[in-house]
């Protein structure tokens, strides 16, 4: 520690050392929506996004649930949006605010029948998975529309 | 030869005046000479002065030296101004290329960047200043870019002090990121028309083909498309469903190669 070139690089790499610490500071939220056949008490889909921290963001998915039926899910700032798809008769998209979901979950009020819907908060987003079971949804979409 | 030369250096009027008269005889053998390089004094006259309204090509630039500010909406969503997305910019860039088509007319391409920070948004700025500055991880970044072309009309291209106006369309963006030392990062992007871009200014035109004056701007445009990524990943794409006029304004300095 005698040398003073020594002495200069500790204190100008010092700044350095304490800015990557590894504190994470923007810590977004996150929302997973779960949906149960209620005959089997089985979770038929489970996937958690983040909620856009920016102005005008948004995570947009279709997630393939059960069968036909899909949900397309809709998470903006301000709003949490899930549509269900093939669902048979006409099925109410379940619409929650952000702050909402984030206070405590919240269970569609008229989802597709023999199913339940739950938007609920933090858990942590698998991003591989999530951007797998989207191709995986894009994937089988086509292959539907290439069948028809 | 050398009472020739020292005629030349010391007498070059004298030399200039006496050239004409290239009369052999005994008395002016001496200054019977070529045709010295000086220019006559008139056209020299004519060189420090501005420079003459010239057709072809013409190029300008903004070197670091433009500001811009955000108005308007970015879309019609409640709180979504431009202000709140973006705050206003630094232009370290502005390139435009072209040609007189005549005297007065100018039409080019142009590219224009725009660098800043975050907008006024609460709750973005709130993530955007997180912790104290010597340990903050997060940085926030804008940019805006338009590009297209202008028509640009000089009032007196003639002179040394030319004011001009413009006219162009074209596409603009503009993108604001929040990246927290890679372990999250947001981009959101939104992409339109710039339906005009309207410009003014004062061109100095210096005789070495060179110019230099202020200029103001307003970019009046409309955002069409947005996309979202997240962490790499693209989370969303597609069309504004409500879409709101916004303007750039915006002034500066800026320098033309043949004005």
């Amino acid at each position: 520690m005698s040398n003073p070139l020594f002495t200069a690089l500790a204190l100008c790499a010092l700044p350095c050392l304490i800015a990557c610490d590894g504190q994470q500071y923007v810590s977004p939220d996150t929302v997973a929506l779960s949906i149960t056949k209620d005959a089997t008490g089985i979770k038929k889909l489970n996937h958690c996004n983040y909620v856009p921290v920016l102005l005008g963001g948004e995570v947009d998915a279709t997630y393939d649930v059960d069968g036909d039926l899909q949900a397309v899910l809709s998470i903006t700032r301000d709003s949490v949006k899930v549509a269900f798809v093939g669902a048979g008769s006409e099925v109410e998209p379940f619409v929650a605010t952000t702050k909402d979901v984030l206070d405590a979950p919240q269970t569609a009020s008229s989802p597709p029948a023999g199913y339940t819907a739950l938007l609920s908060s933090g858990c942590t987003p698998d991003e591989r998975a999530e951007s797998s079971g989207v191709r995986r949804a894009q994937a089988i979409a086509h292959a539907r529309r290439r069948d028809q | 030869m050398r009472c020739r030369a020292a005629l030349l250096v010391l007498l070059p009027g004298a030399a200039w005046a006496q050239a004409p008269a290239a009369v052999a005889s005994p008395q002016t053998r001496a200054v019977v000479l070529p045709a010295p390089a000086v220019p006559p004094p008139a056209a020299a006259a004519r060189k420090r002065g501005p420079p003459e309204a010239r057709t072809g090509f013409q190029m300008h630039f903004v070197p670091l030296t433009g500001v811009l500010f955000p108005f308007g909406g970015a879309t019609s969503g409640r709180g979504d101004s431009l202000s709140s997305r973006y705050g206003w910019q630094w232009m370290p860039l502005e390139l435009g290329l072209g040609a007189k088509l005549i005297d007065s007319l100018y039409l080019g391409g142009y590219l224009n960047v725009g660098v800043g920070w975050e907008g006024s948004d609460l709750r973005t700025e709130a993530h955007c200043e997180a912790g104290n500055d010597a340990v903050d991880d997060v940085s926030c970044s804008a940019v805006s870019t338009r590009l297209g072309l202008e028509l640009r009309y000089s009032f007196t291209p003639a002179e040394s002090m030319n004011g001009w106006i413009g006219y162009g369309i074209g596409m603009t963006t503009g993108s604001q990121t929040i990246s927290d030392a890679g372990r999250y990062s947001e981009t959101s992007t939104a992409q339109g028309i710039e339906l005009g871009r309207l410009t003014g200014g004062l061109d100095f035109r210096a005789s070495s083909g060179f110019g230099l004056g202020p200029f103001a701007l307003v970019s009046l445009g409309r955002y069409m498309h947005q996309k979202t990524e997240i962490n790499g990943v693209v989370t969303s794409s597609g069309s504004i469903d409500n879409p709101a006029l916004h303007a750039w304004v915006s002034l500066g300095l800026r320098m033309v190669i043949f004005p």
